[in-house]
C-alpha cells in the first residue's frame, strides 16, 4: 500500500497514536508536497462525510407493505396445516361429486331412470355422453383427486391474498 | 443519553414487529429506506435495480427478523442484508452496466441559496465519481462515509477479514481520489470551499 497515503488516511481517520500524530504533523510542516496531498484528501474526506443519503422512491414503502400483506404461494405459508386441510377436504368433496355424477349417468345404471327429466335434459345438451369405459375408468378417482388438489391449492392461495397480516 | 433513547425506541419497534405489527414495520422502513437505497444504488448504479434490491432487503429483514440477536447494531445487520442482496443482483445480471447508463444525479434540486446549490452540485458530482468505482468498492466507500462505520462494522457487513476489508477500503478511497482528480478537476474548487 502507498505509505504516504496510508499515513494521511490514518491521520484523517484518527487511527494514529499521539506520538505518531506528532511525527506526522512535523513532517507536514516541512514537506510541501505531503502537505498539499494531505489537504486534498482532507477536503475529499470532508465532502464525502457530508454526502447526504439518496432519496428512496416515494412508491417504495407502499410496494414493500403490499408485498408483506399479500403472501406469495409457498410451502412455508402452510405451516399451520389449515390450508392443507382445506385443500384435501375440498379435493375429496370434488372427487366424490364427480364420481357420483359419473355413476348416475353411466350406461350401467342410467337405464333404471332413463325416463327422468334430468337424464333427458342431459341427453339433449350432451348427446352420447357417458363415463369412459376404457381401463382409464379404474383410475378415474385417482385422476380426479390429483387434479382437484392443485385446483384447490390455487383457490386457497387466491383466497389468502385477501387476508391481511395482523395490523394491530 | 439520546442514543440510548433511540436504541430503546428501536428495540420497542423491533419487538412490535416480531409480534406481528406491520404498522411498526412501516415505521422501520420509513427510518432506514434512504440509507439502504443509497447503499444499493452505489453498488448497483441504476435506480430501478436499486429500488428492487431495497424492496427485497426490507422483505428479507421482515422475514428473518427473529434471527436478529440484538447483540449487534440493527443498522449493521440491515446493511449486511442490503449489501449481500445487491451483490446477488450483480451476480444474476446478464450484462455489465455501461458507465453511460448509470443514474448519476440522485439528489433533489429543491434547494435555495447559492451555498446550498454549490453543496448539492458537489454532492452530485461526488456520487457520480463513486459510480466510477467497481460495485463492491463503491458500496464499501458509501457505507464507510454514510454511517462513519468502523472497520469492524464493515467486516461484519461484508464478511471479509480485517486485512481484506482494510485493503479494499484503502484501494477504493485511493481510486476515488484519483477519479476526482482526473475526471472532476472542476470539483477541486468546491472541495476547497468545504
Amino acid at each position: 500500500m502507498d505509505s504516504g497515503l496510508t499515513r494521511i488516511l490514518d491521520y484523517i481517520d484518527g487511527n494514529m497514536t499521539a506520538a505518531e500524530s506528532d511525527v506526522f504533523l512535523q513532517e507536514l510542516s516541512h514537506n510541501q508536497e505531503l502537505n498539499q496531498q494531505y489537504l486534498y484528501h482532507l477536503n475529499v474526506n470532508t465532502a464525502l462525510t457530508k454526502l447526504p443519503t439518496s432519496k428512496a422512491p416515494d412508491a417504495m414503502m407502499k410496494i414493500i407493505m403490499q408485498s408483506l400483506t399479500k403472501p406469495s404461494f409457498s410451502a412455508e405459508k402452510y405451516s399451520s396445516f389449515r390450508g392443507l386441510k382445506f385443500i384435501i377436504a375440498m379435493a375429496f368433496v370434488f372427487t366424490a361429486i364427480l364420481l357420483i355424477i359419473g355413476f348416475l349417468f353411466s350406461s350401467d345404471v342410467s337405464f333404471a331412470y332413463n325416463t327422468s327429466g334430468l337424464s333427458q335434459y342431459i341427453d339433449q345438451i350432451i348427446p352420447n355422453w357417458d363415463m369412459p369405459t376404457s381401463s382409464l375408468l379404474h383410475y378415474a378417482p385417482y385422476l380426479c383427486f390429483s387434479l382437484a388438489i392443485p385446483l384447490f391449492a390455487l383457490l386457497d392461495n387466491y383466497m389468502r391474498s385477501f387476508s391481511f397480516v395482523n395490523t394491530k | 443519553m439520546v442514543s440510548k433513547q433511540i436504541m430503546n425506541t428501536e428495540d420497542q419497534l423491533l419487538t412490535d414487529i416480531q409480534s406481528g405489527n406491520t404498522q411498526a414495520f412501516s415505521q422501520l422502513v420509513e427510518k432506514y429506506q434512504d440509507q439502504m437505497y443509497s447503499v444499493c444504488l452505489s453498488i448497483l448504479k441504476t435506480k430501478n435495480e436499486a429500488q428492487e434490491a431495497t424492496q427485497d432487503t426490507f422483505i428479507k429483514i421482515y422475514k428473518s427478523l427473529e434471527k436478529y440477536n440484538r447483540q449487534s447494531k440493527f443498522s449493521s445487520w440491515a446493511y449486511r442484508i442490503a449489501y449481500r442482496t445487491s451483490l446477488d443482483y450483480i451476480r444474476k445480471r446478464k450484462a455489465t452496466i455501461d458507465i453511460d447508463n448509470v443514474d448519476h444525479t440522485v439528489l433533489s434540486t429543491v434547494q435555495s441559496s447559492d451555498r446550498q446549490l454549490e453543496q448539492l452540485e458537489l454532492s452530485n458530482r461526488l456520487l457520480e465519481a463513486i459510480a466510477y468505482l467497481p460495485s463492491e468498492e463503491a458500496g464499501l466507500v458509501r457505507m464507510f462515509y454514510l454511517e462513519e462505520m468502523s472497520i469492524q462494522e464493515l467486516m461484519d457487513i461484508t464478511g471479509l477479514s480485517k486485512s481484506n476489508t482494510k485493503v479494499k477500503l484503502f484501494r477504493a478511497r485511493k481510486k476515488l481520489a484519483e477519479i476526482i482528480k482526473t475526471n472532476f478537476s472542476e470539483m477541486e474548487s468546491y472541495l476547497e470551499m468545504q
